[in-house]
C-alpha cells in the first residue's frame, strides 16, 4: 500500500549513499592537504607504488613518503573513528536521556579518561611502557571503569532511572575531574605533559593507535545501530517500553556500554573534542529522521566526514603549529546550535 | 476454555499501605470489562498489575490460563497490549513511526519491518481512525488525535487482551463513541478488552461486565444493569444520581438531578446562588455588591 | 626610636655604599635589549641607600635599607637569592623552588602560581620577588596589602645577568651580583662568539610528546640562536604551540632536544616513532634529554643550559 512506500522519498538507501559520499570526499580532501605541499598525481604515485605490482621510481623526498603514509592517512582515519564514534554515541545518549543537550561526555567518560591519563603520566612507569601507549589504555580502562561506577550508583533497585544516571554521571564525572586537578597541582612539574594531553588532538596519531581505537568505535557503531529498534521504544516512557516487550534494564545496559566504549576509545586517543557527538545527530535528524536503525549509522558516516573536515581545515590554516581541532568544530558547532535553538516552529527534538 | 485473563486474589501494597485488597476478576474471552470506581480505589494500579508492569504483593494474574510471572517479555507484549493514560510522546516521531513501535515484540534482532509489518500498521491506523496523520509528527497531535494513535499502535501488537486506561479521555463525542464501539467490536471478535472508565454510562453501554472498585475492594462485578444500582452509587460513589431507563432499552442511564437537590458530599449540581460563600465581587459599575473590601475593577 | 634606627642604618649604609667599587652601579649591559631596563639608581654612583629602582615592570622602588626578610615566589628568583649568598635573608619560598636543595627546607608558602597570601603575610617580608607572571593576579593583591613587591623579568638570557645585578643592586650584595653577572655575560659571550659563523643547526625542543615546543619570542627559542641553533618552529604564530607533525618532518630537525622526560620519554622512545627514522636528528642519534630547569629558568643557571645545549648542537666547537 502507499504509505509506506511514500515514506521512503527521505528513508531510502540514497541518504547512505549521501553520507558515505560525504565521507569519502572530506577524506580525500583531507589527505590531499597538508603543511607539505603534496599534488594529487605525488600522492597517487606514493599510494600505489606501495601495491605490490606497481613499480614506480620514486622522485619525492622520503620524508613526503613517511607524511603520507604516517601521519596524513592515520590521521584522517582517526579523525573519521572518533567522529564517528563520538556522534553515536552523542546519538544514543540523546535519546537515552530524551534530552538534546546530552553529548558523549555526559556520564563521566572523559574526566575519567582524563584522570587515568593523568595518572599514568605520574606514575613511576617503566619507559617501555609509554612507549606501548600506557597513557591511552589508561584513560580507556579508567572511562569505563568511570561509567561502571556511575552506573552501579545510579542503580535503583533493580533498575536505573535515566534521572539518577545522569545526575550520578555529573557528580562522579566532578569528582573525577577535581582529582585529575589535584594530580596536576601536587605534581607541578607534569602539569605541561597533562595538559597538552588533555588538549587532545590527532597531531600524533600513528596507525598504533588507529588500530587501539577502531575495533570499539566499529562495535559500537553495530551495536548500537543493531539496538536502535529498542531505543526507539526507550524514548517513550518506561512502562510503555516494557509493554512493548522491551527488556528496559538490558537495553539501557547495552546503550550505555557501546556508547561507553566508543567514547572512552576515542577520547583515550584523541583528548576531549566538543560539539561532534552533541551537534552531529541533530543535524542528521533534521535531515533523515529520529529513527536510531538509521540514525546512528548516518551519524556515524555524518560525524566522520566533519571532523575530518574540521581537522582538514585546521592543518589548512598557514603556520607550523597545529590549531586544535576543537577549536574548528567549536566555531562550527556553536552556530549551528544557535540556528536550532531558533528553530521555534518545530523543535528537532 | 481459559479466560482471557484472571486476576487472583491481587493484594498490593505501596510502602505498607494497601491499594489492592484481594481482588478478584475474570475477563472471559471475547468479553468486555468495564472497570469503575472512585478516583483512588485502586483502578490503575490493578490494570498495571494485569498489564505485568506492577508485581502483586500477593496473588497472580493468568492470561490465557498461563501466569504472568512465567511469560517472557516479548510474549506477554504479543498478547496483551496496554493503552495507557497521559503519556509521553517523542515529539520529533512520526505517527507511523509511533504506530510501527507497536510491532516491537515481532521484530527480529535488527529491528527490520518487513512488508507484513507495514500492512499490519496500516490497517491498525485504518481501525483507530489515524491512517490519515501517518505522516504527522507527535507533538503536532491533538489530545484526541493521539489518543487514536495509541490505540493503533496497541491493535499494531495484535493483541489477544487489551488493556485500557481511560480511552475515552480527551476525545469529543464521535471518537469516544468511535473507540468505545470499536473495542467492543474487537471484544466480539475475540480481543478481550479491561478498561478504566470515569464515564459509567458509556461503560454501562459497551460493556459487556462492570466490576466496582471501591478503597481497594473489589465490592460489585457483574453485568451493568446488575451493578448500577442507586444504593451502589451512593455508596461508593458518594452521589445520590437519577437513574432511569434506556429508551432503547438496555442498562440504566445515570443522569445528575436537577432542580435544587444538593448531592451528597462530592460532585454534583448545586442549587442556588445562596449557597455560596459570600463572595465580594465588583459590579460594573465599580461598587462591590457586599461586604467591605471594594476592589478596583 | 625608629628614627634613631634609620639614622643608625642610612649612615652603615653609606659607609658600606662608599666602600663599594666605584664600578658597582654601572648600568646594566642588558639595558640595550629591554625595553623596560631595569636602569641604575637615579643617584649618583657612590651613595648607597635609600635607593630607587625601576623593576621590569616599569615600576619604580624605593629601598631605605636592604630588605632583610625576603620571599621568592619564583623559583628562578630563588635561584638567584641563593647564588648571591643571601640565604638567611630568605624566609620563605613556592614550592618549586627547589634547587639548591637547601631551599626546599625554607617554609613555603604555596605554588608559584597561587601562592597563599596569609602565610606570605604571616612570614612579615620586606620584599617580595615576583616575575611577570603575577602582573595580573598576585601583585594586585600584594601592593593591596602594602606589600613590597618587585618585578624581575629579562627577556632573552642576556637580560639575565642584569636582573642579578638588580637584585644583588637592591640587597647590598653589589660585589657580588657584579661578578656573577660578568663570568655569566662572559661565558655568554664565549659561547656566541664559539659557534659564531657555524651554520645554525636545526633543532626541535620538545615539550610535550604532543610535541607542543617553545615557539618565537620565548626563552629557550632565544637560547638556540644563541646556542648557534635554528629552531624549526620559528614559522609559528603563538610562544607555545603544537608543532604539526608534517611540518617536523618537513623542516628534519638535525637534533632533538626533549624536554618532556617526566613524562617517561626517552630517546629511544624518540627515534622509535613511527615515521621518526627518516629524520636527521634520529639517523645522527642526535636526541637528547635537557633539563627543563636549566633552560626555562631565568636565573644563574640558564647559562649552565645555553652551554650544554650550545654542545650539543655544535660539539665541534664547544669545549
Amino acid at each position: 500500500m502507499a504509505i509506506g512506500r511514500a515514506r521512503q522519498v527521505n528513508r531510502g538507501w540514497s541518504r547512505y549513499g549521501i553520507a558515505l559520499l560525504a565521507l569519502i570526499l572530506t577524506s580525500a580532501v583531507g589527505v590531499a592537504v597538508g603543511k607539505a605541499a603534496l599534488d594529487p598525481g605525488t600522492l597517487l604515485a606514493i599510494l600505489l607504488s606501495k601495491l605490490p605490482f606497481f613499480h614506480v621510481t620514486p622522485w619525492w623526498p622520503a620524508s613526503f613518503e613517511t607524511i603520507l603514509l604516517e601521519v596524513r592517512l592515520p590521521r584522517v582515519l582517526m579523525g573519521a573513528l572518533v567522529g564517528a564514534g563520538l556522534s553515536v554515541a552523542g546519538a544514543t545518549y540523546q535519546g537515552l536521556f530524551r534530552n538534546p543537550l546530552a553529548d558523549p561526555y555526559l556520564v563521566g567518560v572523559a574526566a575519567g579518561a582524563g584522570l587515568g591519563a593523568a595518572l599514568a603520566m605520574v606514575a613511576p612507569l617503566p619507559p617501555g611502557l609509554y612507549a606501548l601507549g600506557a597513557v591511552q589504555v589508561a584513560a580507556f580502562l579508567s572511562a569505563l571503569i568511570t561509567v561502571g561506577l556511575v552506573y552501579s550508583l545510579a542503580r535503583v533497585g533493580r533498575t536505573t532511572p535515566v534521572t539518577t544516571l545522569l545526575l550520578a554521571g555529573v557528580a562522579v564525572g566532578s569528582l573525577a575531574s577535581a582529582a585529575t586537578s589535584f594530580v596536576m597541582f601536587a605534581q607541578g612539574d607534569k602539569i605541561t605533559v597533562i595538559y597538552a594531553w588533555m588538549l587532545g588532538g590527532f597531531n600524533i596519531t600513528g596507525w598504533q593507535q588507529v588500530l587501539l581505537v577502531a575495533p570499539y568505535v566499529a562495535a559500537a557503531v553495530i551495536a548500537l545501530s543493531l539496538l536502535g529498534g529498542r531505543a526507539n521504544v526507550l524514548q517513550l516512557d518506561e512502562d510503555q517500553a516494557r509493554s512493548l516487550g522491551v527488556n528496559v534494564e538490558m537495553a539501557k545496559l547495552g546503550l550505555v556500554l557501546f556508547a561507553t566504549l566508543a567514547t572512552a576509545a576515542a577520547v583515550s586517543a584523541a583528548g576531549l573534542i566538543g560539539f561532534v557527538g552533541l551537534v552531529v545527530p541533530h543535524a542528521v535528524r533534521m535531515l533523515w529522521g529520529p529513527d536510531h536503525r538509521s540514525l546512528v549509522p548516518l551519524s556515524a558516516l555524518v560525524g566522520g566526514a566533519f571532523l575530518v573536515a574540521a581537522d582538514t581545515l585546521a592543518r589548512a590554516i598557514p603556520g607550523s603549529q597545529d590549531v586544535p581541532v576543537g577549536v574548528i568544530t567549536a566555531f562550527c558547532g556553536a552556530p549551528f546550535f544557535i540556528y536550532l535553538l531558533r528553530q521555534q516552529k518545530r523543535s528537532v527534538f | 476454555m481459559d479466560n482471557a485473563l484472571s486476576i487472583e486474589n491481587v493484594t498490593f501494597k505501596f510502602d505498607d499501605r494497601p491499594v489492592l485488597r484481594g481482588v478478584s476478576l475474570e475477563l472471559p474471552a471475547g468479553g468486555f470489562l468495564g472497570l469503575v470506581g472512585p478516583n483512588g480505589s485502586g483502578k490503575t494500579t490493578l490494570l498495571r498489575i494485569a498489564a505485568g508492569l506492577l508485581k502483586p504483593s500477593a496473588g497472580g494474574v493468568k492470561l490465557m490460563g498461563r501466569p504472568l510471572e512465567g511469560m517472557s517479555r516479548g510474549e506477554l507484549a504479543r498478547q496483551l497490549a496496554l493503552l495507557p493514560q497521559g503519556t509521553t510522546l517523542p515529539g520529533n516521531f512520526t505517527v507511523w513511526e509511533l504506530v510501527l513501535m507497536g510491532r516491537t515484540p515481532y521484530m527480529d534482532l535488527l529491528g527490520r519491518e518487513r512488508a507484513a509489518d507495514t500492512e499490519i500498521v496500516e490497517r491498525a491506523m485504518e481501525m483507530a481512525h489515524c491512517r490519515q496523520l501517518a505522516d504527522r509528527r507527535a507533538d503536532e497531535l491533538s489530545g484526541g488525535e493521539r489518543q487514536r494513535v495509541l490505540m493503533a499502535r496497541a491493535l499494531a501488537q495484535q493483541p489477544r487482551v487489551l488493556l485500557l486506561d481511560e480511552p475515552t479521555a480527551h476525545l469529543d463525542l464521535l471518537h469516544q463513541i468511535a473507540v468505545v464501539e470499536l473495542v467492543a467490536e474487537l471484544a466480539r471478535e475475540g480481543v478481550a478488552a479491561l478498561g478504566v472508565f470515569h464515564d459509567l454510562n458509556l461503560a454501562a453501554c459497551y460493556c459487556t461486565h462492570l466490576a466496582v472498585l471501591s478503597q481497594g475492594r473489589l465490592v460489585a462485578v457483574g453485568e451493568p444493569r446488575e451493578v448500577l444500582t442507586a444504593e451502589l452509587l451512593a455508596e461508593v460513589f458518594e452521589v445520590d444520581l437519577c437513574l432511569t431507563s434506556h429508551p432503547e432499552g438496555g442498562p440504566a442511564v445515570l443522569l445528575p438531578h436537577t432542580g435544587g437537590h444538593r448531592n451528597g458530599r462530592g460532585t454534583g449540581q448545586l442549587a442556588a446562588a445562596e449557597s455560596l460563600p459570600s463572595i465580594d465581587l465588583p459590579s460594573p459599575n465599580g461598587k462591590p455588591k457586599s461586604g467591605a473590601t471594594s476592589a478596583k475593577p | 626610636m625608629r628614627s634613631i634606627t634609620t639614622l643608625v642604618l642610612a649612615t652603615l649604609a653609606l659607609v658600606a655604599s662608599a666602600c663599594a667599587p666605584a664600578g658597582a652601579n654601572s648600568p646594566a649591559t642588558s639595558a640595550t635589549s629591554q625595553p623596560t631596563a631595569a636602569s641604575t639608581t637615579s643617584q649618583p654612583a657612590t651613595s648607597g641607600f635609600p635607593l630607587t629602582i625601576i623593576d621590569d615592570a616599569g615600576r619604580s622602588l624605593t629601598f631605605t635599607r636592604p630588605p632583610q626578610r625576603i620571599v621568592s615566589i619564583s623559583a628562578s628568583n630563588t635561584e638567584i637569592l641563593y647564588a648571591l649568598g643571601l640565604e638567611d635573608r630568605i624566609v620563605g619560598v613556592d614550592q618549586y623552588s627547589d634547587y639548591p636543595d637547601a631551599a626546599r627546607s625554607k617554609p613555603q608558602v604555596g605554588s608559584f602560581v597561587q601562592p597563599d597570601l596569609e602565610k606570605i603575610i604571616a612570614l612579615e617580608p620586606d620584599l617580595i620577588l615576583v616575575t611577570n607572571i603575577h602582573l595580573p593576579t598576585v601583585l594586585p593583591e600584594l601592593e593591596r596589602r602594602k606589600l613590597t613587591a618587585m618585578v624581575t623579568n629579562p627577556k632573552d638570557i642576556k637580560g639575565v645577568p642584569g636582573s642579578i645585578e638588580m637584585v644583588g643592586r637592591i640587597t647590598a650584595k653589589q660585589q657580588e651580583a657584579q661578578t656573577l653577572a660578568t663570568s655569566l655575560r662572559s661565558r655568554i659571550d664565549a659561547v656566541e662568539s664559539r659557534v659564531k659563523g657555524a651554520t645554525p643547526v636545526r633543532t626541535f625542543y620538545e615539550l610535550s610528546p604532543q610535541l607542543h615546543t617553545a615557539g618565537p619570542g620565548t626563552f629557550v627559542d632565544d637560547m638556540i640562536k644563541l646556542a648557534g641553533g635554528a629552531s624549526i618552529a620559528a614559522s609559528a604564530t603563538e610562544q607555545w604551540p603544537q608543532l604539526n607533525q608534517e611540518s617536523l618532518f618537513l623542516a628534519d630537525p638535525e637534533v632533538v632536544l626533549l624536554a618532556d622526560h617526566e613524562a617517561g620519554i626517552t630517546p629511544e622512545q624518540v627515534m622509535a616513532r613511527p615515521g621518526w627514522s627518516t629524520v636527521a636528528a634520529v639517523k645522527a642519534n642526535r636526541v637528547f634529554t635537557v633539563d627543563p630547569n636549566l633552560t626555562n629558568r631565568p636565573a644563574p643557571r640558564v647559562v649552565d643550559g645555553l652551554e650544554i645545549v650550545a654542545k650539543k648542537l655544535h660539539p665541534d666547537r664547544m669545549p
